[in-house]
């Protein structure tokens, strides 16, 4: 997918883990592990607001477009 | 995909319970259409072993003018038609099943239930066909002045397939729906 997603970094910045980002936004762990991996299809406009509340960024830091195969998985 | 018993409490449960036991049903049911076709087929087998009998049965019955030979070729066209309605029978009741199975299983929107629901409508449409069939074989029995059960289209039947087809389709979009859902966070 040439959509990429930086949640592990944005997470690193924030000194936290997947687990309490998940607690913190009311996302389940295995749902916010299919998009941390670059694995997810879609994704809803409240999930991203959820995360971007709760990481205080903007859409664009969680995610990017690159150029690329379409087909291709996987995160950045 | 969550399962019902994650979804729900002990409404859910109570729904899957009433679910479980209709597919068995439906799978009982299966089994007794098999056994009512072949006891079709034995009859139509008895016609031609015990004929004679039978011939003397339908005279005393009614009188020695009576066409006998037709009437029996008839009851055996009859015995015929009920046996062959066995199959599209049985092709509406697995498949339900395991619609019904699918559906327990919180699955309903398995993209193998548009073809199930097709299948189901192509065997309502034979249904009624060897309905039709059995009415004209009706007609004519009562012609030769043997005692027969009456028949009428059945219009309900009718209606049923169009509304096979059409719930293939609602399957088929949900089935859609339903994998772009999947992978959505």
């Amino acid at each position: 997918m040439p959509v990429r997603v930086h949640l592990d970094d944005l997470l690193h910045r924030r000194r936290l883990s997947l687990t309490e980002l998940s607690e913190r936004v009311g996302i389940t762990l295995a749902n916010l592990s299919i998009l941390k991996t670059g694995k997810a299809k879609a994704i809803r406009f409240s999930t991203l607001d959820a995360i971007c509340r709760v990481l205080d960024c903007q859409p664009g830091e969680i995610l990017t477009w690159v150029e690329g195969d379409p087909d291709e998985e996987g995160e950045a | 995909m969550t399962g019902p018993v994650e979804t729900g409490g002990r409404d859910m449960r109570d729904e899957t319970r009433l679910v479980r036991w209709g597919e068995r049903a439906l799978r009982g049911l299966a089994v007794a259409n098999i056994a009512l076709g072949v006891a079709a087929l034995l009859f139509i087998l008895g016609t031609f072993l015990f004929q004679q009998p039978f011939a003397a049965h339908l005279m005393r019955k009614y009188g020695a003018a009576a066409p006998v030979m037709t009437m029996i070729w008839e009851v055996r066209l009859l015995g015929l038609l009920s046996a062959s309605v066995v199959w599209p029978i049985d092709r509406c009741l697995r498949p339900l099943a395991d619609l019904a199975a699918s559906v327990r299983l919180g699955q309903p929107f398995d993209p193998a239930n548009a073809g199930r629901v097709t299948t189901i409508g192509w065997a309502l449409l034979a249904i009624q066909c060897l309905d039709v069939a059995s009415g004209v074989l009706t007609m004519m029995v009562a012609r030769t002045g043997a005692d027969v059960v009456g028949w009428q289209p059945s219009l309900a039947g009718w209606i049923s397939v169009p509304v096979a087809f059409v719930l293939a389709r609602v399957f088929a979009a949900g089935a859609r729906l339903d994998a772009d859902l999947e992978g959505t966070v």
